[in-house]
């Protein structure tokens, strides 16, 4: 059996992740065996399950990747990880978020945490033998000295050769997330797999995946090149079957030339007129906007200067208060009535003080100057006007000439075209006659020659690489053919106990060009299942689950086994079957092995199941519906509560 | 207060004065109404009119500016207010002679001229119901609302009138009491037969 030593995880921190709106700081302790986190839809159960791969790795999986190579695949999702988060996290806790990951390995514990929108690498990482002894503290270093160290440090410890490695074991094997990916229909990462899972050298696993990827691209440029030669062949057989039959008489070439002649002429005649009507449309238009402007800056004067014309010829005497109090000899304000009231009015203006507030009065004059500078703004805003109906008329004519000039060019391009598409041999011909017509065979052959050489240099290199990853495929062949005794009974426990008939999983070595090298093909009740869709959802996804979780049991050690991460596996099953995942996941955990999961909390199975035969002992239910605001509708908690209950007492009959 | 509406004010107080003696604050808001649409008749944009207008919930147009100008020819003394109405004083009358010598003014004779002397062939409340029978006004009245005047689709509907009785009456004309009169009799009967339909 392959000995790898997997992370077994302590402790999840996830700090300002503004999802949670009710509690953005999560502690949670990971306990052995199961740990479930209980939601309703739309609470971010996925987001805590995703968050904790990226704690470990750096890397949240993009669900519309391919997977073509590890590498690839590590390279191509760095940068995912950041759009995931978006959204999930508020602008102003975006420096801020960070996942926080306690876990041991092989008596080892590992404190690390990562920013969420961090490139570089870890923020923390303290190493220690769980006693006092620190192995690593990447206190004092950047993070991508933290991030290389954890990651040599983690990699020795697990028994693979690179991070890559445990980064596509972590989110493509051991994780079955909402995406849905299966893994036993992909080819090449289920080959990956098998390798990383069931090989024992690793470095092999590395060389066999370049080989494939070298040989596919090889075969790529191959083709590129064999097209690009035939492309050549075949200007090259019109060059030599017109040096051999002239197609057109002199006469026909002439007349043609002439009116093709007058007909391109036509076009750049039209073109030369549209470009000049657009820089006169341009012309005019600032010429508008600047008069517009011009219009609106002594409109605003002349209200400035209308302002002080009132001023200057305010006459407080016909104000009707004080006319008015003048007259009937009472205060018009205050109703006071007594002969004072005019006496003193009459006295303010005397003096020139306003009878009301006592202020200095400006005595009303003529307002000869105001009005001046009015006519003379007037006549300012009649000129301007003027100019700008002319500017508007001007504009319109030329927006009129502008789209003659357009339909024209559009016209004359047309009957162009139209006699260019009606005489294309003609044309063909033309080219080809205008140059050296030997010179252009002579160039032509050398470059399909140069390309068919390195055609040919291309297959032989695919060819090459092919037989050394078939030669790698024959010896993981080997491995699995030595480990298919222990790890097949594994898988088809796991399995039946889910699916309830009779199955096997079968290697197949394939030497074909297409698909080289050694696969698994599922037989179900004595049919081989090539395509997932020969089975239903429900059981292609918990088929897919069985290997992945028969792939960590073989993989691990007996001291560091692995954790198998799936994001609320419930769905189209029926409730028998539900049950039977709890026990196919209840099997799982028995020799050890955690499982991490997600779901919603509902009438389903599953947990129920799951916490018959786990217990207490081995099973966590842990509520998450406190760490975000609910939905009016989900606000019906009786419901959830009830359901927890429910569960709950499933742990009390174990 | 913009300087156009102070001069509107007077102008549309000194016609008014001629035809029905003291004119009314919402008179005055109606015919000033009127003479901003009659610029549409030389299609120019409302915009320049230099001030806009609402209705209010018992359909009178009503121009904030305009109150404005009302409020501070009061205070000059140009306008006398007597029981509701407004007459010009004699001072008012100086005032008026004044500003009509300027051209920024003058530009605007025609359309308030036009306005105020649609009563000499029709009665005032003709003129009122002509104008209230235009559907922003008579959807503020029906659903007691406050609205803005001169919406893209009330707009459209009145250059299409205002086209269509230019093209009767012949092309531009220099004095709009004939067309303003066409429209407003034209109005009073669609709206007429709008409110029996009601």
């Amino acid at each position: 059996m392959t000995n790898l030593s997997f992370p077994s995880l302590t402790r999840v921190k996830l700090s300002r992740f503004s999802l949670y709106n009710q509690q953005p700081e999560i502690d949670v302790e990971i306990n052995e065996g199961v740990f479930c986190l209980a939601g309703a839809n739309g609470l971010g159960k996925s987001t805590f399950l995703m968050s904790i791969n990226f704690g470990l790795t750096g890397l949240v999986r993009d669900p519309e990747r391919q997977f073509a190579s590890v590498e690839e695949f590590y390279k191509e999702t760095a940068a995912y990880g950041r759009e995931f988060f978006t959204g999930r996290i508020t602008e102003s806790d975006r420096s801020l978020a960070e996942v926080g990951i306690d876990f041991g390995i092989k008596g080892t514990i590992y404190k690390i945490t990562r920013g969420v929108f961090d490139k570089e690498g870890l923020r923390e990482c303290l190493v220690s033998d769980g006693e006092k002894t620190i192995i690593y503290d990447g206190r004092n270093e950047s993070a991508v000295e933290r991030q290389s160290n954890f990651e040599q440090l983690l990699i020795k410890q697990i028994g693979l050769d690179t991070f890559q490695q445990f980064a596509f074991l972590q989110l493509a094997v051991f994780t079955f997330d909402e995406s849905r990916h299966l893994l036993l229909w992909d080819q090449n990462a289920l080959n990956q797999a098998l390798y990383l899972c069931i090989g024992t050298d690793y470095k092999k696993a590395a060389k066999a995946e370049r080989f494939r990827r070298d040989s596919e691209r090889a075969a790529s440029l191959a083709r590129n090149y064999s097209w690009r030669a035939s492309q050549l062949r075949s200007d090259l057989r019109v060059l030599l079957k017109a040096l051999e039959n002239p197609l057109f008489s002199p006469e026909e070439i002439e007349n043609f030339e002439t009116i093709h002649k007058d007909a391109t002429e036509q076009v750049d005649v039209s073109q030369k007129v549209v470009d000049v009507k657009k820089a006169e449309a341009n012309d005019s238009l600032l010429r508008w906007a600047e008069l517009s402007s011009q219009m609106a800056t002594i409109n605003a004067n002349y209200e400035l200067e209308f302002s002080k014309f009132l001023k200057e010829s305010a006459d407080i005497h016909l104000h009707p208060i004080i006319r008015g109090t003048l007259e009937e000899g009472n205060c018009l304000i205050c109703g006071s009535e007594n002969e004072n009231v005019p006496l003193n009015i009459r006295h303010n203006l005397e003096e020139e003080n306003c009878p009301l507030c006592g202020s200095k009065l400006i005595p009303a004059r003529p307002p000869d100057k105001a009005l001046a500078r009015l006519q003379d703004l007037d006549k300012q805003l009649d000129k301007t006007r003027n100019d700008l109906e002319e500017a508007f008329k001007r504009k319109s004519r030329i927006s009129i000439e502008l789209s003659e000039a357009e339909k024209n060019f559009k016209s004359s391009l047309g009957s162009l075209q139209e006699l260019e598409k009606a005489n294309e041999d003609l044309l063909k011909y033309l080219r080809i006659h205008s140059g050296d017509l030997g010179n252009a065979i002579a160039v032509k052959r050398e470059a399909m020659e140069e390309l068919e050489h390195k055609r040919d240099e291309k297959y032989k290199e695919r060819d090459d690489k092919r037989e050394a990853h078939l030669k790698l495929q024959k010896e993981l062949n080997n491995e699995y053919e030595k480990a298919k005794a222990d790890f097949v009974p594994i898988f088809k426990n796991l399995a039946i106990s889910f699916i309830g008939i009779d199955l096997d999983i079968r290697g197949e070595f394939s030497t074909t060009q297409t698909t080289q090298g050694l696969s698994l093909s599922l037989e179900v009740q004595g049919t081989i299942r090539r395509n997932h869709q020969q089975l239903s959802e429900s059981q292609r996804f918990f088929l897919d689950i069985a290997l992945r979780m028969a792939l960590a049991t073989y993989a691990s050690t007996s001291h560091d086994r692995a954790t198998f991460f799936v994001d609320t596996p419930e769905g189209s099953l029926d409730i028998a079957y539900e049950s039977r995942v709890g026990h196919m996941f209840a099997q799982f955990t028995e020799p050890g092995h955690n499982l991490l999961m997600t779901a919603n909390i509902n009438s389903s199975q599953i947990l129920k199941r799951l916490a018959r035969e786990c217990g207490r002992e081995r099973m966590t239910l842990h509520d998450m519906t406190v760490w975000t605001e609910l939905t009016d509708v989900q606000k019906e908690e009786d419901l959830f509560r009830d359901v927890i209950a429910e569960i709950e007492n499933e742990f009390d009959e174990a | 207060m913009v300087a156009s509406a102070f001069f509107d004010v007077i102008a549309i107080s000194t016609k008014l004065n001629t035809f029905i003696g003291g004119c009314s604050s919402p008179e005055i808001h109606l015919f000033a109404y009127l003479a901003c649409l009659l610029t549409l008749f030389d299609r120019e944009p409302i915009s320049n009119w230099g001030y806009g207008f609402i209705v209010t919930e018992n359909g009178n147009p009503f121009g904030l500016e305009i109150e404005k100008g009302v409020n501070l020819n009061v205070s000059r003394g140009n306008l006398e207010e007597v029981d509701g109405l407004y007459t010009l004083t004699k001072r008012g009358k100086g005032e008026y002679s004044l500003l009509s010598s300027l051209g920024n003014f003058v530009r605007r004779e025609k359309y308030l001229e036009g306005s105020c002397s649609s009563l000499a062939p029709l009665p005032l409340g003709y003129v009122r119901q002509g104008i209230k029978s235009d559907e922003a006004i008579r959807s503020a009245i029906k659903l007691e609302q406050t609205n803005l005047l001169f919406t893209e689709a009330s707009l459209s509907i009145m250059y299409t009138e205002f086209a269509e009785i230019l093209d009767v009456i012949g092309s531009k004309t220099s004095n709009l009491i004939i067309p303003s009169s066409i429209w407003l009799s034209h109005r009073t009967k669609r709206g007429q037969k709008l409110d029996n339909n009601d």
